[in-house]
């Protein structure tokens, strides 16, 4: 509920982007729902702070994920066998 | 006809052995309790009791001053001072005045007279509102269905209980059971009081009377003359409150029979007018419930008006109404509540506490920072949309009544004055519990917790279907009460609640879910999903041996029990209808591995599915449910879908019958009070126009007729005015079908929607989002 409230707070700032940018904003807002849970556990007077953190740590996830793809790539691509 | 029957009440000096069955008030200082005996037959005992009142003040001289004012009320009231605890976290008893009057009339008007001499604020009562039949058991230390020795004296009844509330065995006396119905000749397409009787059906165990022959008084003559005669201790019907014996009174009335229509035991007419019942909201939602209708020494049970009954059998019922000590025509018919209100009513009398008329009892200051910090719920870890394989379910058993038990968490206890140096202390806030004395709520739910986990282990033990059924009935019955207490401890009207200790029993159960997950991941298991007091974990290739085992050790660890429920061969949580891929709580459906489906939160298991839509719904669970795994689920679909085609097929070829279409929903407002066309609202305005009593907490049934038509009225039909040229809008009903298909397979489709019109190859089949 406070999420949502919170989101809708931001209806100015997605009226003003353009349609591909509110695709992205949209999913951020989906990954915040993703860990409301865990915001709510965090107990923050300003709700936007639990947001952040949780597109960070969503951001983290798929930064490492992509590291290690790379890496994988790297690897495989500097193998004997090429 | 016989004329007025004369009851046989119990001479001076005469004992009898038997079972409490029904208690209510007689001329004043009376009460009348029915005795069923072991011969089978149905006793009547006068006992002589007074019910009384508290009234506490600030001083003592303030209460002498009151008893001055006494005499000049013409009531006959008896005085006398005693020793209470006044309030719940007192430590020690107050001198308070105890009144005792003639009956529940003039306790009404004498408290409320007391109230208002101190401007409502001097004088505080107690105990005014408790129903008088329980406030007899109470004084009595009886309860129903208790086996007694009774012996009528002048002076009253001596009783000998030779019975326990705690027992779990015990003897229930054969009680005859008659269902009653009433087949009316109408006029029009719904029944009304003007009607008259066709036919009256009693049926009982063994026999069946039907009355059909002679006119109607002949009729209302025999069916007086049938209930005497097989003189049954429950009549059962299906809308005895709302509507049928008030149908029956009103004919009886019509044919100036109404003085001998008498189904009780007693002397007592039934209600001719028709009274108001009361909308109620609990738990989100709006319910109704009937006034009742009252047999007197004999017991009326409304299915449609009993939820204890329709959902807990006799068998929850009797145990519920010993445990609680709610005499059983109240506990037919009350919220689950006000049983688990009784049995704490009668704790508080038993140990001395004073129960509050108004309840003035104020929540602690917090500041803005601390309700943030204490004013949250349950913790819940968001399922993993998609497919899952092999995922085990473990559920901590009645986890939040144990909690308040072991920890003992209870309105007087949490931050008490007594102990604020206590060494317990409620994780994340801090708050105190009193080391010194165990609130009244523990006492309340050792004695329920212990019974229910005595019934829920014979229920797993027997194989008697009897006996199966007994046990479950009643720890079905305690099941649902013990969810209730924690409610009550936050609920604004309950006797004795305190939001603080509902704050504490959240952060208990908060601080429990995390640290069991804690250990189920350091055990190697992943978690699928977790909510309040159960976590869906999974781990590759996991036994059963796997998840008793991480049971015994939570069980251990956390001093709290844990139960494996069972592994799933696959489980699909399902995403959000709104937001695209965002998981939602208790929505999911999943296969054990011995076959059987669980599913929460989809279409089949919401009361306002039509049936048509939750057969196909299931059938298709159930093609995939032969699925051993997730690959093979993929696979499953194109079959599943066929079964959707199938049930599309019998909407748009009429090859269905029109009561599967039926909607039930329930109507929040009265019907006048809606400004927006909802189906419902529709259907119950043409019901008022109909003359139809609708009110709010009514659910109203209803068929879709034409859902586009831009006159509200045609857009759908009740179902009371449903008639053999009944149309139904075929192309909203598919609609509707493939709604609650696509809510199934959602994680798998590519669209939202499953559109009928792509068969037979509808979909793009991809695997879930994730897992």
């Amino acid at each position: 509920m406070i999420l949502e409230s919170e989101i809708a707070k931001w209806e100015g700032f997605v009226k003003a982007l353009r349609e591909d940018d509110r695709t992205a904003f949209e999913e951020l807002m989906n990954t915040c729902r993703r860990y409301a849970s865990a915001a709510g556990a965090a107990t923050r007077p300003i709700p936007s702070e639990a947001m952040f953190m949780s597109i960070l740590l969503s951001h983290q996830k798929i930064l490492k994920e992509i590291e290690v793809t790379l890496e994988r790539l790297k690897a495989s691509l500097q193998s004997p066998e090429r | 006809m016989k004329g007025s029957r004369q009851v046989y009440s119990l001479q001076n000096g005469e004992t009898i052995k038997g079972w409490i069955f029904d208690l209510y008030p007689g001329k004043d200082g009376e009460i009348l309790v029915w005795i069923k005996t072991e011969s089978g037959r149905c006793l009547r005992l006068v006992d002589k009791w007074s019910p009384s009142f508290y009234v506490s003040a600030p001083s003592r001289e303030d209460l002498i001053r009151l008893t001055s004012y006494l005499p000049r009320n013409n009531l006959d009231v008896n005085y006398e001072f005693v020793d209470k605890f006044v309030n719940l976290h007192d430590c020690e008893r107050s001198k308070v005045l105890r009144l005792t009057v003639p009956d529940i009339v003039s306790l009404r008007s004498l408290s409320t007279f007391i109230w208002s001499l101190g401007d409502y604020d001097k004088y505080r009562l107690w105990n005014v509102d408790i129903p008088i039949s329980q406030m007899y058991l109470y004084d009595r230390d009886l309860f129903p269905l208790a086996y007694v020795e009774a012996t009528a004296k002048d002076e009253g009844v001596v009783w000998k209980l030779m019975d326990h509330a705690e027992d779990v065995e015990y003897p229930v006396p054969p009680l005859k059971i008659a269902n009653l119905g009433v087949k009316i000749d109408a006029a029009g397409i719904v029944p009304c009081f003007e009607d008259p009787i066709a036919t009256i059906l009693v049926k009982l165990d063994d026999e069946s009377v039907t009355i059909d022959s002679g006119d109607e008084e002949e009729m209302i003559e025999r069916l007086v003359e049938v209930i005497e005669e097989k003189d049954p201790d429950i009549i059962l019907t299906y809308g005895g409150d709302s509507f049928l014996f008030t149908y029956l009174a009103r004919r009886a009335l019509k044919t100036g029979l109404l003085s001998k229509l008498r189904l009780g035991r007693d002397d007592a007419n039934l209600n001719v007018l028709t009274r108001n019942g009361d909308t109620y909201f609990s738990y989100g939602r709006v319910y109704y419930r009937d006034a009742p209708q009252r047999l007197l020494g004999r017991l009326h049970i409304d299915i449609e008006n009993s939820g204890m009954y329709a959902h807990y059998g006799l068998e929850g019922l009797i145990e519920v109404a010993r445990t609680c000590r709610i005499p059983l025509d109240r506990a037919s018919r009350v919220s689950i509540g006000s049983c688990m209100t009784a049995i704490q009513l009668y704790q508080a009398i038993k140990d001395d506490i004073l129960v509050p008329w108004k309840k003035s009892e104020a929540e602690n200051f917090k500041t803005a920072m601390d309700l943030l910090v204490a004013d949250r719920g349950g913790f819940y870890f968001e399922p993993k949309v998609g497919i899952h394989d092999n995922v085990g379910e473990i559920d901590f058993s009645s986890m939040y009544p144990t909690l308040m038990l072991r920890k003992n968490i209870s309105p007087e206890t949490i931050a008490c004055e007594c102990c604020p140096d206590s060494a317990n202390r409620v994780p994340e806030l801090g708050y105190s519990i009193c080391e010194k004395r165990v609130g009244i709520v523990p006492k309340v739910l050792d004695l329920m917790l212990k019974k229910r986990m005595y019934y829920k282990a014979m229920k797993n033990k027997v194989k008697d279907p009897e006996a199966l059924m007994r046990y479950d009935q009643r720890q079905a019955a305690y099941k649902i009460i013990l969810c209730t207490c924690f409610g009550y401890l936050g609920y604004r009207n309950a006797r004795f609640g305190k939001v603080d200790a509902h704050i504490a029993a959240c952060a208990f159960a908060r601080i429990t879910l995390l640290d069991t997950a804690r250990l189920a991941e350091q055990r190697g298991f992943e978690i699928v999903h977790g909510i309040v007091d159960s976590l869906y974990l999974k781990r590759e290739s996991a036994t059963d041996r796997d998840f008793t085992d991480l049971c015994k050790e939570i069980t251990e660890k956390m001093d709290l029990p844990i139960s494996y429920e069972g592994r799933y061969r696959w489980i699909v949580f399902l995403p959000s209808k709104i937001h695209f891929g965002v998981p939602v709580l208790n929505r999911f459906y999943g296969v054990f591995q011995d076959g059987e489906i669980k599913a929460r939160g989809i279409e089949l298991r919401r009361g306002d599915t039509p049936n048509i839509i939750k057969q196909c719904q299931e059938e298709v669970i159930q093609e995939l449910a032969k699925a051993r795994n997730s690959e093979e689920y993929i696979q499953r679909i194109p079959p599943a879908l066929s079964i959707l085609r199938k049930h599309v097929n019998r909407i748009l070829n009429h090859d269905l019958d029109i009561d599967g279409l039926v909607v039930c929903k329930q109507i929040t407002k009265d019907p006048d009070h809606y400004v927006n066309h909802l189906h419902q609202a529709i259907a119950a305005k043409q019901l008022q126009a109909h003359d139809i009593k609708v009110v709010a907490g009514q659910t109203i049934r209803y068929v879709i007729a034409d859902a586009d038509n831009k006159r509200p009225e045609r857009r759908v039909i009740p179902a009371q005015l449903m008639d053999a040229s009944v149309h139904y809008d075929a192309k909203e009903y598919v609609r509707l079908l493939n709604d609650a298909i696509s809510t199934i397979l959602s994680p798998f489709i590519s669209n939202k929607t499953i559109e009928i019109e792509e068969f037979p190859n509808p979909i793009s089949l991809g695997k879930g989002l994730e897992g």
